[in-house]
């Protein structure tokens, strides 16, 4: 495996870095990830680092980049929604795989709102083969809220947190300041995000839904996909699963060591 | 023209360059402006534990220098951000060397003939320890430098335990000794690291220092005193603008400074006229 610096895009202002695999295995498939929230394209604690480099090593292509305006990557001269201007970035890394490597399948990964260019590009791109949405979308079910009820109540840490809490006079982090807006994401309706995800299956587009411990006031069963689906069984190549030891930006060395397990033998295994 | 810095835009040039045993990643803001100095500058990051949090002021910083004529180099030391190397196989003394290595490549790349060192937290202790151990940089700015090695892990473990306090999982008494801050952190590298005393650790030729911090603290003037006693022409600024975990350490933050370059970018004007 070795790793390469590459710049690219219409005014080669976008920064990025390759992992090459030493024997490209698994057709010619390309890994693309990209930030993070303010995150550059190392994602979090080297989340993207490492999982890069579990790609590489497994036969697959990776890039890992910074999309325009973030990390080392300068701002777009259009204008446009921050979603829309970072599905051109992935369009762009996209191009530049295959004119670079003559990669011509990729899988996108993304995670919190990674997942909003991811899923606006999946569904429409075919060039993508996979999906891999971390934290993604979530929506309340009555499963959802039923299990809410009866579980919530039961889990002792929570308990010791909320005592913690009142005893030391520690608080959850304010949302933002009042009235100052400084990010706000476009997230699909429950609908629209159904339509979409079915619509990728049947052009079979496989997608895997991770969610960690650090969403479940949110998202807190498998069988929740199912249900904002409207579905009873899971679509054919679509996965789901839970992470709870995980927090949402993967803290735990050994929990980001899993979810590189994981993605990893996921995009391994996609059919050729 | 120091106002017009703040919306600059200069190219970057991504290239892994070898240090040693490793392949770091280097990040070359190329100099524009009216005139290009001989002087260049590299910058030195903090440890990983603040390197989210510190990469854009930064990336700002090098954009400013840049638009000003200066030649820039920042990079990732082994182990950390894109450079070659695992998380957990890291130490202060091998990226003390990457900085003497980080210097040469922008020798190397720009031709500029003399280098000045920028670091920020960790990063000012190692690039003092790496004037110490023979690398030419006759300009030094430390930036919020961290002074003791024993009350920076204090504060990195207050906000360590801040941090756990929010998060949903791992419960905070499952703190993991050989983890920091989301990042390996074994007992070699704290050892290392709490060894750090800047008043009492050799100096090296230096002509012309800044320390520059939003306060300056009694552990800043005791640096002076030792900087002055060895010969150093130390500037001392304490200048307003945002600090770091103004948001109790949250991953997620952001150091979004702006008046503190600015009082680089004219420090190093005034060494490079």
């Amino acid at each position: 495996m070795t790793e390469r610096a590459v710049t690219f895009g219409a005014h080669g202002t976008l920064v990025g870095v390759v992992a090459e695999p030493a024997t490209p295995g698994v057709g010619t498939r390309a890994v693309l990830m990209s930030n993070i929230g303010m995150h550059h394209r190392i994602g979090p604690f080297r989340l993207y680092v490492e999982l890069s480099r579990a790609l590489a090593a497994s036969g697959l292509f990776a890039l890992r980049f910074d999309v325009s305006g973030m990390g080392d990557s300068a701002p777009r001269r259009e204008t446009g929604s921050p979603t829309a201007l970072a599905a051109r970035d992935l369009d762009d890394a996209m191009t530049f795989m295959t004119a670079e490597y003559g990669v011509t399948e990729f899988v996108l990964v993304g995670l919190c709102s990674g997942v909003d260019s991811t899923h606006a590009v999946a569904a429409l791109d075919t060039r993508v083969r996979g999906a891999v949405f971390i934290d993604g979308y979530s929506y309340p079910t009555l499963g959802y809220t039923v299990r809410r009820a009866v579980l919530r109540p039961l889990q002792p840490g929570r308990w010791v947190r909320l005592a913690r809490r009142l005893v030391n006079g520690q608080h959850r982090r304010a949302a933002g300041a009042a009235g100052a807006v400084v990010f706000a994401r476009e997230e699909p309706t429950q609908s629209q995000f159904a339509n979409d995800v079915l619509a990728m299956s049947s052009r079979n587009t496989r997608l895997l839904f991770l969610y960690t411990g650090g969403v479940t006031y949110r998202f807190n069963s498998p069988r929740q996909l199912r249900e904002m689906l409207g579905v009873s069984a899971a679509p054919a190549g679509i996965e789901c699963a839970l992470m709870p030891q995980a927090d949402h930006v993967f803290s735990r060395t050994d929990q980001r060591r899993a979810l590189c397990d994981r993605v990893t033998r996921w995009c391994v295994s996609l059919p050729v | 023209m120091l106002h017009d810095l703040t919306t600059a835009v200069s190219p970057v040039v991504p290239a892994y360059y070898v240090s040693g045993t490793h392949a770091l990643l280097g990040i070359h803001h190329v100099a524009s402006g009216t005139s290009v100095r001989e002087l260049g500058v590299v910058l030195c990051h903090p440890a990983p534990q603040e390197y989210s949090q510190t990469y854009w002021a930064m990336h700002k910083l090098a954009g400013m220098l840049a638009a000003s004529g200066f030649h820039v180099l920042r990079f990732d030391y082994a182990g950390t951000g894109d450079s070659s190397g695992a998380s957990d196989d890291v130490s202060l003394h091998g990226w003390v060397g990457d900085i003497a290595g980080a210097m040469q490549q922008l020798r190397d790349i720009s031709g500029v003939r003399r280098v000045a060192l920028v670091g920020i937290r960790l990063g000012a202790a190692l690039a003092l320890r790496a004037v110490a151990a023979g690398a030419r940089a006759r300009d030094v700015v430390l930036w919020e430098p961290v002074v003791s090695g024993e009350a920076y892990l204090s504060e990195l473990d207050a906000v360590e335990m801040r941090r756990l306090a929010m998060l949903n999982y791992p419960e905070p008494d499952e703190r993991l000794d050989d983890e920091l801050m989301g990042y390996p952190f074994p007992a070699t590298l704290r050892a290392e690291t709490r060894a750090i005393d800047l008043t009492t650790e050799p100096v090296g030729r230096i002509s012309r220092l800044l320390v520059v911090s939003t306060a300056i603290t009694p552990a800043h003037e005791a640096l002076e005193g030792y900087m002055r006693a060895a010969g150093a022409d130390v500037t001392m600024r304490a200048v307003p603008d945002p600090v770091l975990y103004a948001g109790d350490g949250h991953p997620s933050d952001a150091l979004l400074s702006h008046a503190i370059p600015l009082a680089i970018v004219s420090f190093l004007h005034d060494s490079a006229s």
